[in-house]
């Protein structure tokens, strides 16, 4: 259980780190090594050169624009947890990412670590899928910005170039009034979520639904959205009864394995019984006046 | 592949420490082989039970998934440092008080993480507090012992 060899480069900017990216082979960036140091530890990651970037100050920051707001990649998920800029425009990341593994780990654990490692069943996937943020990411050439839906690409796999970094993560405001919700189902506190889903419903002044945001993690390859009930909602009066959905309709959508823990059909039937719980309670949060935002 | 020790610089416990190591040397290494102190406990090395948690800059950590490297210029609070600071020794007579511990292995993991909680958590009841400590392992106790420990140390705590 002890790491293999590797040179070690503390950058302290971020320019220094992508040059030692882009002139290394096979070099892993160490943020809160809370996903890295594990599979090094047993072995399953063997870099040559480990490059840290966690006292990379700067990528730290939460700012405000009119449109969005942009959390550096570097934020710890206890950070995260305790801003009041993203309680009180996104009140649900506080909500889900309490549930990312224990308190210890969470104090260290970094957004942008989360979304490279781009575990399915874990929660910053879920809430950068379903929240459609863009994740801006640099190289020594330049930065591009990735829409979330571009980003993840299958289990631990991402969109994510060999000598690009993850440096921050925007998050576009709802500007209409809406409603949310997330639900995970986990063995223990702080265990990955079998099943995780969470929803946004958007309505105009007229109670009708202008937007729906459904996401499911866990059940596949990547979080996924699910477009299909999403645009059944849109256009309902949010008094209707918004699940006049089958099964069918999700397990359509959804690809889970069986593991451990639970079968196929167990995940298929959670998930059915999820999506409808975050649909319903997206609605109950719209009608209670958004009580606790 | 070989690597050329390096330097590091550290605070454990308000005592400085200059010494030379291999970038790979994990922290909970470092601390109980370098300098010593074995008080921090070695578990599953993969960041799962908690036993070797310590703090670095204040902020709880797992030992044994950082590196002795990124202690350099950190200042580090191990179990070592409970018995003379008074308000952290009221943690440790309570641990004792109810009995809140069997063989102890995991004990040093729950006074940081406990010390931690009572000073950044609500902790308003039982189940937060399981929530809270869910990240340690005992496998003596069934933790009831030590959530008593915890629910007197917060009552506690309000009255002043």
């Amino acid at each position: 259980m002890k790491p293999s060899p590797f040179n070690y480069f503390n950058a302290d900017t971020i320019q220094k780190a992508l040059d030692a990216l882009s002139n290394n082979e096979n070099a892993k960036i160490l943020a809160g090594g809370q996903s890295l140091v594990p599979m090094m530890n047993f072995r399953l990651a063997q870099p040559d050169l480990l490059i840290d970037i966690s006292n990379i100050n700067e990528l730290t920051k939460i700012n405000e624009d009119i449109e969005y707001i942009e959390i550096g990649s570097l934020l710890t998920h206890s950070n995260a947890i305790k801003s009041t800029c993203l309680k009180k425009h996104f009140p649900i990341i506080p909500k889900a990412i309490n549930n990312v593994a224990h308190h210890t780990i969470r104090n260290q654990g970094t957004v942008g670590g989360s979304i490279a490692n781009a575990d399915p069943a874990s929660e910053w996937p879920l809430l950068v899928t379903l929240l459609e943020c863009s994740i801006k990411v640099e190289n020594k050439r330049g930065k591009r910005d990735i829409l979330s839906e571009d980003f993840f690409e299958s289990h631990f796999i991402t969109n994510l170039k060999e000598d690009e970094i993850i440096t921050s993560i925007k998050i576009p405001k709802i500007k209409n009034t809406h409603g949310w919700s997330f639900f995970e189902e986990a063995q223990r506190d702080g265990d990955f979520a079998i099943v995780e889903t969470a929803a946004i419903i958007e309505i105009e002044k007229n109670n009708l639904i202008k937007k729906a945001s459904i996401a499911i993690g866990g059940v596949d390859e990547k979080v996924i959205k699910l477009k299909n009930i999403e645009n059944l909602l849109i256009g309902l009066d949010l008094n209707e009864n918004l699940c006049n959905f089958k099964k069918q309709d999700i397990y359509d959508q959804i690809n889970p394995f069986s593991d451990n823990h639970s079968s196929i059909e167990y995940k298929k039937h959670l998930s059915f019984v999820l999506i409808k719980k975050a649909i319903n309670a997206a609605k109950e949060h719209i009608l209670n006046n958004n009580d606790d935002k | 592949m070989m690597t050329n020790k390096i330097k590091i610089e550290t605070i454990v416990n308000n005592v400085e420490y200059s010494e030379r190591i291999e970038p790979r040397l994990l922290a909970s290494d470092f601390i109980r082989e370098n300098l010593h102190l074995t008080g921090t406990h070695v578990g599953c090395e993969h960041g799962v039970c908690g036993a070797c948690t310590i703090k670095i800059n204040g902020i709880t950590s797992r030992s044994c998934l950082k590196f002795a490297i990124q202690l350099h210029g950190k200042t580090v609070e191990t179990v070592e440092s409970f018995s003379s600071n008074p308000q952290k020794k009221i943690i440790l007579d309570t641990f004792k008080k109810f009995h809140a511990l069997q063989c102890g292995f995991c004990t040093p993991g729950f006074l940081i993480t406990v010390d931690e909680l009572l000073q950044t958590e609500n902790l308003e009841n039982e189940k937060e507090i399981r929530k809270s400590l869910s990240g340690n392992l005992c496998r003596c106790t069934g933790y009831e012992n030590i959530i008593k420990a915890v629910l007197e140390l917060k009552k506690n705590r309000k009255k002043k």
